[in-house]
């Protein structure tokens, strides 16, 4: 750069300028959606969901507007989790249908349980059990004997956690499943499932106060907060990981958070800040996607959220997190209302040859999956908490079926 | 280290007359008026105070406006980094001069100072940009004269700056990764 000049000095930076502006920061989505709003894309969702299921309680698991079919595949974890996400609606949008339609998905997970000794897994193919899928259909229970204070699957409970923590090692990870062909433990580790693991045994623990659950999930997000990423060697760690958010956010309720942990939570704020702050540069254009890639899909963002939200709520558990509270809050009212302005809306899903498919639904190029439904919902139902001020998760009780 | 100090530094960095006197007409006097400094406070104040409204117009988060400071950081720590020089002459007392040596106070002053106000408030930066812009013009009239007696001596303290404002950019840069 010349400095001779102050023509080209000036010049040189108006180029600068511009170019930080096109290539490095350009503007950021900003919804005018509120808590109205939020809370309508919500129920939606809870709609799609309850809208989508089979009669013997399976869901619709994927759909593709192009060809307006669907693959025909098939995941028990992905079930546990629209579940649980129904429970989520009964509990804290009041919906008597979510409830109905949750327990009847109750039902096909029940007939997918193997029993060994002093434990149950999920497992509907009878040859393994993934811990994920246990984990999330034990997280599923917890929220209905909070919404309906129903003890009935309290024994099921019980079995469910105790095939977590047979999985559990001391050091706090997991083994990813059981093998009943060969009755043996499966090995290695996985990307969610000790999220998904520990935040069940937290949940336990608040359903069962001083039965020990709690060691099994300090233990384990211990073991996240300090260990994980390097052994599974996440290239660039910290892993976005909302399980862990919502177990952070569990213990942070009823104990201190160690350093480690303390320190990993920061971390997995400022990642989720960062992945928040880069989808609301992705507008959809051809410029946006030279830039920024494509806009993520209901289950990638939707997890964010659920990620920012759960933090957002530790925050006001542990004062050492009070820092981050603004822009927790600012990170997910920003994402939740993108999320709200890209959901299929009544009007909308008229021009798709399924609308009640589509109504509701996010859509990745032409294809929405139920786990999209899934993760949009929890995230945009805890945004709501942000923006409302409410500090605890749990749901009003509401009367059983 | 508190927001303050950190801005303080940084803010003194950006503005400080390190190897201003080291151009190419070096051989003449500096003509730096107290005007040019009155100026830039002025300036930095007026970016530091409307850091909210201008990410709100922009549509910006402050973090990302962070790595946007980082970059418009890199010509001026290169500069220093690589020649020892400054990006401003002080040299000269035209008008279009003194239009050049306001750059003192020009993009990367007011970016970093945008950037630091969105970090660490509205106060603290204006603070930070009041301390370090009356030092720098305290600096000024020092160092002049004992810079053109050792210039080889005065290119390294440039380019030690230029490696600092580097370090500048870069912490704006971690700071956009891992901030919320």
């Amino acid at each position: 750069m010349s400095t001779s000049s102050p023509r080209a000095a000036i010049g040189f930076w108006i180029v600068l300028v511009a170019a930080i502006r096109v290539l490095a920061i350009p503007p950021e989505h900003r919804s005018t959606a509120g808590a109205l709003e939020l809370r309508s894309a919500a129920s939606r969702a809870a709609d799609w969901m309850i809208r989508n299921q089979r009669p013997d309680g399976s869901y619709l698991y994927d759909y593709d507007r192009s060809s307006n079919r669907s693959s025909g595949e098939y995941n028990e974890v992905r079930h546990a989790g629209v579940t649980m996400a129904l429970y989520q609606a009964a509990g804290r949008l009041r919906d008597p249908k979510a409830l109905h339609a949750a327990d009847r998905a109750l039902g096909w997970m029940q007939a997918g349980l193997v029993r060994r000794s002093d434990w149950a897994a999920l497992a509907p193919s009878k040859r393994s059990a993934s811990l994920g899928a246990s984990a999330l259909m034990l997280v599923g229970l917890t929220e209905r004997r909070l919404l309906s204070g129903d003890r009935r699957y309290d024994p099921l409970m019980h079995e469910l956690a105790r095939f977590l923590v047979s999985l559990e090692a001391d050091d706090g990870s997991f083994s990813r499943g059981y093998d009943f062909t060969t009755e043996s433990i499966e090995r290695g580790p996985s990307t969610y499932y000790p999220g998904e693991s520990a935040w069940a045994l937290a949940l336990m623990h608040d359903a069962f106060p001083g039965e020990g659950w709690d060691r099994a999930s300090t233990n384990a997000l211990e073991y996240i907060a300090t260990r994980r990423d390097e052994v599974e060697k996440e290239p660039y760690p910290p892993f976005n990981d909302q399980w862990a958010a919502y177990t952070i956010a569990e213990i942070a309720r009823v104990r201190p958070l160690s350093p480690g942990q303390l320190a990993y939570t920061r971390r997995l704020a400022a990642r989720f800040g960062l992945l928040a702050r880069t989808e609301a540069q992705r507008d959809g254009s051809a410029y946006g996607r030279l830039l920024r890639g494509d806009t993520s899909r209901g289950a990638r963002a939707g997890t964010w959220l659920e990620g920012l939200a759960a933090l957002f709520r530790a925050s006001g558990f542990d004062p050492r997190l009070s820092d981050l509270r603004e822009p927790l809050a600012a990170r997910a009212i920003s994402l939740a209302g993108i999320m709200a302005d890209r959901q299929v809306t009544p009007e909308l899903a008229k021009a798709f040859p399924a609308p009640a498919v589509a109504e509701g639904a996010w859509f990745d190029d032409d294809e929405t999956r139920m786990d999209d439904q899934q993760h949009a919902f929890s995230g945009l139902l805890y945004t709501l908490d942000v923006v409302e001020g409410r500090a605890e998760r749990a749901p009003e009780e509401i009367p059983p079926p | 280290m508190t927001g303050f100090v950190v801005s303080s530094i940084a803010i003194f960095l950006v503005v400080a007359p390190v190897g201003m006197q080291l151009g190419p007409d070096e051989t003449r006097g500096p003509r730096a008026a107290p005007a040019t400094f009155g100026l830039t406070l002025v300036a930095l104040l007026a970016a530091s105070a409307s850091s909210p409204a201008l990410l709100r117009w922009l549509s910006v988060s402050g973090p990302d406006f962070e790595l946007a400071a980082a970059i418009a950081l890199l010509p001026l720590a290169l500069r220093r980094s690589i020649s020892g020089t400054s990006t401003t002459s002080s040299a000269a007392s035209s008008g279009a001069s003194r239009v050049s040596l306001r750059l003192v106070g020009g993009p990367a002053a007011l970016v970093t100072a945008v950037a630091l106000s969105s970090r660490f408030g509205i106060v603290t930066a204006m603070a930070a940009s009041a301390g370090s812009t009356l030092l720098a013009a305290v600096a000024l009239g020092k160092v002049t004269a004992w810079e053109r007696r050792h210039v080889r001596i005065a290119r390294w303290v440039a380019r030690l700056f230029g490696a600092l404002l580097l370090g500048l950019a870069a912490g704006l840069t971690h700071d956009w990764l891992f901030t919320v």
